[in-house]
């Protein structure tokens, strides 16, 4: 009933999974397998590493006690040859290791795909301040300790207590609607009053 | 789309395709369509196959105009004798809430396919970058300058950019549409497919449709400007993830879930399309018990510079191979084999169509209730893939899980391979296991480990303008019977009119409970009461009312008549059907008789039938009354031990009985075709056991095309079963293809069945592996072939253990129900 055959369907993946490796530096000879690139950029990583790791306090103590051969031969070599034998889930060692920094320095917690650090926290709103800006029909009760200014639109009355760090503004119905502005200047810990009941003049 | 970093994306719904069992061409077919698709997009795109979660909730609201939404406040219970006297509702609600409860623990999913391609020119090297922008205006590179250099208006979209992007979405979409039938994604569908990432395993998100992203529009230097809102994209993202080393815990709107995601390594080297092997996309999660969610990744690499990267590649091989060789231990084969392959490549890479590589990654997530759950699905995934190695990286899990949002690229390093365009379209994303109808009740579900649901719309031939005739083929004991009285059974739920003709007479249909009140019985048997039931001048359609009639009388008559005979039974008919105001066969009889010679002999002949037998059924005597049938809902027509021709008998060799035995098959299709055709606008259903009788004779298989096109315009529904597929069918399966619009094919016993039942459906009868299938099919298990002619294993579930017993027709459970 079928006319054609199955297609052969081939891969090419060992062409592009290419591994450079030396076999010789100069006249030096090295494992007859050749030795991966990588493994020279390991090893030198890990050098650096290790004569890092000498200048730390308590570290430094443990690792001086090897000679520097054990050190920089033995200890670099062994730990070389395991970075380039290992592979952590089908990948050379220092991309899993790239993968496995990157997880430890993001964030592990997330809300709508970034940090989530205040996440499952209880948030209170600040204390919600209101300033009358004069709109409304009379004036609102308020208490203000310098120092600052108050600016006053209103028609009022003063009071002044008899210690002189306390002014009171009373609004009254009395009087032209509005007044010239008057910037009053407080000072350091004195107090402007402002009592919005309405007080006709007797 | 567009995105920070990966540019706008296009979104397309591709359709899926019922695939495993396509011939070989169609397959290839596909397989073609697909790589050519891959080809010409020139872009880097994305393959999202992604689970459904099947909606049962909606299957049993769309069913039941009387059913609550939630299937849970459906009546438990099967409703009493009251609860049923209003109609079948009640009955129907039962019965949808048994089938929603079957489907819920199915757990069942589909899938669906998307396609993401890259609006912006494919990533290149150097030389070409440096080539192409030489070939551009230095306007262009100002331009491009300055996009680069407006870091805060990343975000906003000048009405020019918007309609080169809609211009660039119309390419892709025109590219694809070459070898596809994809279309456009909705914005729902966008929201969907991000907000369902988070919810996993857990459901499917409530999506209305009704939040659209806004933008703000504003005009600079004269031009519009139009800066989409990023914080109503962010509140499809509203959910916690924590990130796990090698998993993730998801705090969704459905609840908490995990999800593992994978990676696959690295493909088969070398592999036969088609073949399980290579259709990873969809083979493998097919034969999963759970869902599961999968994306393709493609960077896309044109000819040029695929071909640049190879002839690299031969230098490396050969400098490896050179290195290799001056080692002690020399060249090594797999070095020698590297060379090859890579001028094997070259070559390929210069073949006539130029064909670019793809450098793609395949990921997998993996969902579950509970990290237990997770882990076990896990390990059955990587059982699923045997060969393939599918990798669970530590730490690049979230990145994972983002790859596979809409619209993104690779996000992974370590996992790419650079595929043949043949390989990823081989991956044969699109393939599913779809079969039966939109709507329609839950039939039974694909042989395949996810276990999709069928449904079955009896309606479905008249609605779509296609044959309506369901053929049923098995051996005894296959499931054919099963499957016929459980279409009746929800046929008459929906209220439609049934006629049951059943020559074995084992049918229980009409004895079920609900059914035995709604039904009447017609045994038909020589009784002088019933004389003229099925005479043909009556119950046969008004155009074949003369020929049916001719036949009939011709058939009572010796084999070795003269010709002179069949002469006066012609003109006789003739004379009774213009004349006579109520024509019958008896009258054709009385025609006779008062003729002389020839004429009265072959009434003499004809008189002694009428008079007696079966034969009686079809002549009528005009003034006589006949008792008032077809009046209850369900009729049910058992005609046992009705002689019958061995199969394969040539007809000429038939003999007296034989032949009667055909013509009373025909005169009762004729008298079920009389019956339904009382009600035009009503569902009705023919069902016609051992259905080869009809179907191997050529006045059966007309009447059958009679039938057809009463089904089209009348809604009837002729379901004909039968265990024979004889050579007649196989050799007429054009003509059958005409007849027929769902085919069911069961169990067969020997092979030569089995290759005919395959033929029939359109399959390759030489294919063993089918073949050896269909001889294993146990009961309920068959090739069902829809209206649409997609074919597919599954197996028919009858749902309910109670009407199943109640419905076998196996010897150990009817004796067993007759005892009761």
């Amino acid at each position: 009933m079928d006319t054609v055959e199955s297609i052969h369907v081939r891969s090419y993946r060992s062409v592009f999974e290419l591994e450079r490796r030396l076999y010789r530096i100069d006249r030096l000879r090295l494992n007859p397998a050749g030795v991966p690139v990588r493994s020279f950029v390991y090893l030198a990583v890990i050098a650096i590493a290790l004569a890092t790791i000498e200048r730390i306090p308590v570290l430094g103590v443990a690792l001086g006690q090897l000679p520097w051969y054990l050190r920089y031969g033995g200890l670099a070599g062994l730990m070389t040859a395991l970075l380039t034998i290992v592979k952590v889930d089908g990948r050379t060692s220092h991309l899993a290791a790239l993968s496995l920094c990157r997880m430890l320095l993001a964030p592990r917690r997330l809300w709508q795909m970034s940090s989530a650090r205040g996440y499952g926290q209880r948030w209170e709103p600040p204390d919600v301040l209101f300033v009358p800006d004069g709109s409304q029909g009379g004036a609102a009760r308020l208490r203000y300790r310098g120092p600052g200014a108050v600016l006053v639109l209103a028609p009022h009355r003063c009071r002044v207590r008899p210690q002189g760090r306390s002014l009171r503004l009373l609004a009254t119905k009395d009087g032209p609607d509005r007044v010239t502005p008057r910037v009053l200047a407080v000072g350091r810990r004195a107090i402007v009053a402002v009592d919005g009941k309405a007080e006709t003049r007797s | 789309m567009s995105g920070e970093g990966a540019g706008a994306w296009a979104l397309f719904a591709v359709p899926t395709t019922s695939y495993t069992y396509l011939t070989l061409d169609r397959k290839r077919e596909l397989f073609g369509r697909l790589m050519g698709a891959l080809e010409t997009v020139e872009a880097d795109l994305q393959i999202l196959r992604v689970s459904t979660t099947w909606d049962v909730e909606d299957y049993v609201r769309r069913l039941s105009p009387t059913v609550d939404a939630d299937p849970r406040r459906v009546t438990e219970g099967k409703p009493n004798a009251d609860g049923r006297a209003a109609g079948h509702s009640g009955l129907l609600d039962w019965y949808l809430h048994e089938h929603a409860r079957r489907l819920a623990s199915l757990d069942p999913a589909v899938p669906s396919v998307y396609i993401a391609v890259r609006l912006a020119m494919p990533e290149t090297d150097v030389a070409s970058f440096l080539s192409r922008a030489f070939e551009a205006h230095p306007r262009e590179w100002l331009r491009a300058l300055r996009r680069q250099l407006a870091w805060g208006e990343r975000g906003a979209f000048a009405a020019s950019q918007l309609e080169a992007l809609r211009v660039a979405a119309d390419r892709a979409h025109a590219r694809l549409a070459d070898f596809l039938d994809v279309r456009p994604a909705s914005g729902v569908e966008l929201q969907w497919l991000v907000r369902r990432s988070f919810c996993r395993g857990l459901g499917e998100p409530e999506v209305d449709g009704l939040h659209e992203p806004q933008a703000l529009v504003f005009e600079r230097n004269g031009e519009a400007v139009l800066a989409p809102l990023e914080a109503d994209v962010l509140r499809w993202l509203d959910s916690y993830v924590e990130h796990r080393g090698r998993s993730l815990c998801l705090e969704s709107e459905r609840g908490t879930g995990w999800q593992a995601q994978l990676v696959l390594g690295a493909l088969p080297e070398r592999a036969d399309f088609p073949s399980e092997r290579v259709e990873l996309m969809s083979a493998v999660p097919e034969q999963l018990p759970f869902p599961v969610d999968l994306v393709l990744t493609c960077r896309f690499l044109p000819n040029e510079l695929a071909l640049r990267i190879a002839r690299r590649r031969v230098q490396d091989a050969d400098q490896i191979l050179r290195a290799e060789a001056e080692g002690d231990q020399g060249a090594s084969d797999k070095g020698y084999e590297r060379t090859q392959e890579a001028r094997d490549l070259v070559s390929y890479l210069q073949s006539s169509s130029r064909p670019p590589l793809l450098k793609a990654t395949i990921a997998i997530a993996v969902s579950g209730r509970t990290e237990d759950e997770l882990q076990r699905r896990v390990e059955l995934c990587r059982r699923a893939y045997g060969e393939v190695r599918l990798h669970r990286p530590l730490g690049d899990q979230l990145e994972l899980f983002c790859q596979h949002l809409p619209g993104q690229p690779t996000r992974v390093r370590g996992y790419d391979d650079v595929l043949t365009p043949e390989q990823a379209a081989a991956l044969m994303p699109i393939a599913t296991h779809l079969a039966g109808s939109d709507r329609g009740f839950y039939l039974g579900h694909t042989l395949t480990g996810s276990r999709q649901p069928v449904r079955f719309n009896l309606s479905e031939g008249s609605d779509r303008d296609r044959n309506t005739a369901i053929l049923s083929i098995g051996a005894l004991g296959s499931g054919k019977t099963t499957l016929d009285q459980k279409l009746k059974y929800e046929g008459f739920l929906q209220g439609a009119r049934i006629i049951d003709c059943d020559p074995k007479g084992d049918h229980r249909f009409h004895l079920l409970a609900d059914v035995a009140p709604h039904a009447e019985t017609i045994a038909l048997s020589p009784d002088q009461r019933l004389r003229g039931l099925l005479d043909p001048l009556r119950v046969a359609p008004e155009h074949l009312r003369q020929d049916a009639a001719v036949a009939f009388l011709l058939d009572l008559l010796p084999v070795r008549r003269e010709p002179a005979w069949e002469t006066a039974v012609i003109k006789a008919v003739d004379a009774v059907h213009r004349r006579a105001p109520r024509p019958t066969c008896l009258e054709v009889i009385r025609a006779l008789q008062d003729g002389h010679g020839v004429d009265a002999e072959v009434a003499r002949i004809l008189a002694v039938y009428a008079r007696g037998g079966l034969t009686q059924l079809g002549f009528a005597d005009a003034d006589v009354k006949l008792p008032e049938l077809g009046a209850k809902q369900v009729t049910y027509i058992p005609i046992r031990d009705l002689p019958a021709p061995q199969p394969g008998v040539p007809r000429t060799e038939y003999s007296q009985a034989e032949r009667l035995g055909e013509q009373i098959v025909r005169l009762i299709a004729m008298f079920a075709m009389h019956l339904l055709a009382r009600e035009r606008q009503r569902l009705k259903l023919f069902s016609f056991d051992e259905g080869w009788r009809l179907l191997k004779d050529p006045i059966g298989r007309m009447l059958l095309a009679s039938l057809q096109r009463m089904g089209r315009s009348e809604l009837a529904v002729p379901i004909i079963s039968t265990q024979l597929v004889t050579d007649a069918m196989t050799d007429e399966r054009e003509s059958l293809e005409n007849l027929v619009g769902a085919t069911f094919v069961f169990g067969m016993r020997s092979e030569r069945e089995a290759a005919r039942a395959l033929q029939l459906l359109g399959l390759d009868p030489e294919d063993r592996a089918l073949r050896a299938r269909l001889l294993d099919f146990d009961a309920g298990r068959c090739l069902f072939r829809d209206h649409n002619g997609r074919v597919e294993a599954i197996q028919v579930d009858l749902v309910i253990p109670d009407l199943l017993r109640e419905l076998s027709t196996t010897p150990d459970t009817a004796s067993a129900l007759a005892g009761r």
